[in-house]
């Protein structure tokens, strides 16, 4: 791979050579670098962009005045298409990196699409079964590209060829019922891999490991062993397979030396008795020592979860006046449709906001942050929840603009029946203790919508509707753009201000990923994955069953001003 | 004949087996209530979940199965062995050769073409190895040697039947030919033990970096080894242009140290009970 690559080098023009020092290039990638992101818009050099995980570029070369002239310039075909397209490609110095379903890495000339090489993960025959076979992203430092696998690895790969250079296996996944499909996140010299498995009899964790040698650095326990603080809180062995799964990457304060991370559902999802208690650190975000990966604060979102819902979203770091003091805050959207603000040196609770109208899991949340009027389904009753499993919203991320003080962010207006079950667990084999069926709300039919929020308060400026539920990530940009896609296979420019859709181009397959930008020798892009398959994309088919006809689909689209 | 369709037992029963059983063919009759019961109960905890085949078969992430044309010997093939290249996995080592035939059955009920009775017997060939239950000290030691709520244990880099990972020897093999007190003594010190095959081997390179561990490979190309210097292992991939020297240091084992603080005596008795029962 790497012979032809050079050929091809020292056949091609100067533009290549150029391209063959930014790999170079790519390989300083550094921990300064990273904490620094914003210094240099032309990269999207993390999977939120920055560490301050806003999923933002100050770039403005496309913006609303010009957007409609948008224009395809390159596409790129994985044919991995079990699974869909959910990565976030990340762009060093005019190289894509760029994931796909069944854990193949690509590494992309980001002007022109043209593949520089491509890594193929062995995997077993039998993985688990409850978790998707897709990837959200990957990580890149110190000329290294890292990728977490179904199988339930850290892979490294050599940024300029795609050669291993290391691999560690976490654990057996057969045995843990457990996998890597998110994004992992570099932090000074470390590399940092969460876990699925929360819905699987398993005791989650997270995990660091040396970015050079891939050594073992330190584990998070979610869920604390016998003797720890929190402990008490799950009865009886239920806290070996509790769940607690980091299944979406968090983020880092290089200021505070803090790495914040929120941990899933307990399990089993739907039934409780056998884990009465708090259920500590599920439903948390959790503030780490980066040395050592030691507790500093947590912040528990919902004690005792039966409904499924997830506190593993994003953790936006902002830095807002709350009751006239200025406060480093943390905005992280919880999978019940609620909006939690914390303050983020501490996990004080300042507020809670509704992303959705269709609600009954709690009536409210109070002052304090307590969950009020708790609808608890009972063993064997079906029973109408809303939001449904897959949530008020999905994991894939809002975005916040510095310009307009808005946080992005879909809702999903949808419900379902869910019936209880006792069950004991399994090691390592799906733990839901009940199941569920996808209904429209009541009196009404299920949709979703794009809004824009004040982050502290939830005020709502706009909102866009949509018939299916959206469930790509969006993307603000300096242009007072906001990019995101649909399950048709639009993908869309609002206006950041008004909610205006500007401009729209049908990529072929629904969205499921995170759009990115970035400027290669001046000239900004767009890129965003396009691919339809995923847990919720099947879910859908129970309610709009037409999306069950919608196309796969497992590609990236780059769009430029002519 | 009808084992497991109770919720609550474990229907992943360690398995490993020791005797092979004669493989038995027999007929099974897909339109038997406790069958196609039994089937029901293991496609909701196994192939409803969450985000798979959803609720009675209405699709999830996975497709429907209701209302659709089957072949039962299809949906046992496809179940028994998965779809490679999709997310649909084989069940053939978590559900028995019975198990897999209800979920075919419980299935068929959902289907738009049900069985009919004319075609409900089918001859099915029994596990030919049945899984074999450990008792009493064997089995407390297998489930320490696995712990997966210990950061530390004997599995990370041990693999035996399809738990563990396999970077040191096959332990089945190595207690076949020692007794229980010299495994314990391998365990406290495992200084001291011989490891022909996997000795502990020393990969220096160019930039002055040495690792430690078990060679995984060898070519022109570089070297692969296992650092076993901190757990779990590390497969390290050496270059040719990246390598200075390639060591092994005399039939020493790479195993660390330190186990008695992962595990007390009486729980490295029962690992080794567990080893002298494999």
């Amino acid at each position: 791979m790497k012979t032809i690559w050079i050929k091809s080098c020292v056949l091609r023009s100067a533009l290549v050579a150029a391209l063959a020092f930014s790999v170079l290039n790519a390989a300083e990638v550094t921990a300064d670098r990273l904490e620094s992101a914003e210094s240099e818009p032309e990269n999207w050099l993390t999977y939120y962009g920055t560490y301050k995980a806003w999923r933002y570029s100050p770039l403005d070369q496309i913006n609303r005045s010009n957007v409609k002239q948008l224009t395809p310039v390159w596409a790129f075909e994985s044919g991995l298409d079990d699974g869909g397209m959910q990565s976030a490609p990340l762009v060093v110095d005019g190289v894509m990196y760029v994931s796909t379903a069944q854990n193949h890495v690509f590494a992309l000339d980001a002007v022109t699409g043209e593949q520089i090489w491509r890594y193929q993960h062995e995997l077993p025959d039998e993985l688990p079964a409850v978790y998707g076979n897709w990837n959200r992203g990957v990580a890149i430092a110190y000329g290294i590209v890292y990728l977490g696998t179904l199988d339930n690895h850290v892979v490294a790969l050599d940024a300029g060829t795609g050669r291993e250079v290391w691999r560690v296996e976490v654990e057996n996944s057969k045995q843990c019922g457990c996998n890597i499909t998110s994004a992992p996140l570099i932090v000074k010299d470390m590399v940092i891999t969460g876990v699925t498995g929360g819905d699987s009899a398993h005791r989650g964790y997270l995990n660091a490991f040396d970015a050079k040698t891939g050594r073992h650095r330190w584990r998070f326990w979610t869920i604390p062993g016998p003797g720890e603080p929190g402990h008490e809180t799950w009865k009886g062995d239920s806290w070996k397979y509790g769940g607690g799964s980091t299944w979406i990457t968090g983020t880092y304060d290089p200021e505070l030396d803090l790495i914040f991370w929120g941990v899933g559902n307990p399990a089993a999802d739907f039934y409780g008795e056998s884990r009465k208690g708090d259920n500590l650190y599920t439903e948390s975000v959790v503030a780490l020592d980066a040395d050592t990966g030691k507790l500093e604060w947590y912040y528990q979102e919902i004690p005792y979860d039966v409904w499924d819902y997830d506190a593993a979203y994003e953790l936006v770091l902002l830095d807002i006046e709350v009751k006239g003091a200025q406060r480093k805050v943390i905005v992280n959207p919880n999978k019940s449709g609620y909006v939690w603000v914390l303050d983020r040196t501490n996990g004080a609770f300042l507020g809670a906001w509704p992303l959705v109208e269709n609600s009954n899991w709690i009536e409210h949340i109070d002052d304090d942050g307590n969950l009020v009027g708790r609808n608890e389904p009972p063993v064997g009753k079906p029973t109408l929840i809303c939001p449904a499993i897959g949530g008020g919203r999905s994991w894939n991320h809002g975005a916040y603009s510095p310009e307009t003080g808005w946080f992005y962010s879909t809702g999903l207006e949808w419900c379902q029946t869910i019936t209880v079950k006792p069950e004991e667990p399994r090691e390592g084999m799906a733990f839901f203790g009940g199941e569920f069926q996808m209904t429209h709300p009541e009196g009404g039919t299920a949709y979703s919508h794009l809004g824009a929020y004040d982050p502290l308060t939830g005020k709502r400026h706009w909102q866009y509707r949509h018939k299916y539920p959206l469930l790509a990530s969006q993307l603000a940009t300096g242009g007072g753009l906001l990019f995101t896609g649909d399950a048709t296979g639009r993908f869309i420019a609002l206006d950041t201000k008004t909610g205006e859709e500007l401009w729209s181009f049908r990529t072929g397959s629904g969205h499921r990923g995170s759009a990115v930008t970035f400027a290669v020798d001046g000239r900004q892009y767009v890129a965003t994955p396009s691919g339809w398959g995923s847990a919720l994309a099947g879910l859908t088919t129970q309610l709009w069953p037409e999306t069950g006809s919608f196309p796969s689909g497992s590609s990236i689209f780059v769009f430029a001003l002519p | 004949m009808m084992r497991v369709w109770l919720p609550c037992v474990p229907l992943v029963a360690a398995v490993l087996a020791i005797s092979p059983a004669v493989a038995e063919e027999r007929s099974i009759n897909l339109l038997d209530d406790a069958l196609i019961e039994g089937g029901s109960e293991l496609f909701q905890m196994n192939c409803a979940v969450g985000y798979c085949h959803g609720s009675e078969g209405r699709s999830a992430r996975g497709p429907a199965l209701r209302d659709r044309e089957w072949a039962a010997r299809d949906l046992y093939r496809i179940t028994h062995d998965g779809l490679s290249g999709t997310s649909m996995p084989a069940w053939k080592s978590v559900l028995s050769t019975e198990e897999i035939w209800a979920v075919t059955a419980y299935i068929m009920t959902l289907a738009r073409n049900p069985v009919e009775a004319a075609n409900a017997l089918v001859s099915i060939e029994a596990d030919a190895e049945g899984p074999r239950e450990l008792t009493g000290a064997a089995k407390h030691g297998e489930e320490l040697f696995f712990d997966l709520t210990r950061e530390r244990r004997c599995g990370l880099c041990h693999r035996l039947g399809d738990k563990g990972t396999a970077v040191g020897p096959n332990l089945a093999v190595v207690a076949g030919e020692k007794t229980a007190e010299d495994l314990k003594r391998d365990i406290r010190q495992p200084g001291k033990l011989r490891a022909f095959g996997f000795e502990l081997t020393e990969v220096s390179t160019r930039d002055g970096e040495v690792i430690r561990g078990v060679l995984a490979d060898q070519s022109p190309a570089g070297v692969k080894i296992y650092d076993t210097s901190v757990l779990p292992p590390v497969l390290r991939t050496v270059p040719a242009r990246a390598l200075r020297r390639v060591r092994a240091r005399n039939g020493r084992s790479p195993m660390p140290e330190g186990w008695e603080s992962v595990y007390s005596d009486a729980e490295i008795g029962a690992i080794v009970a567990f080893l002298m029962a494999m």
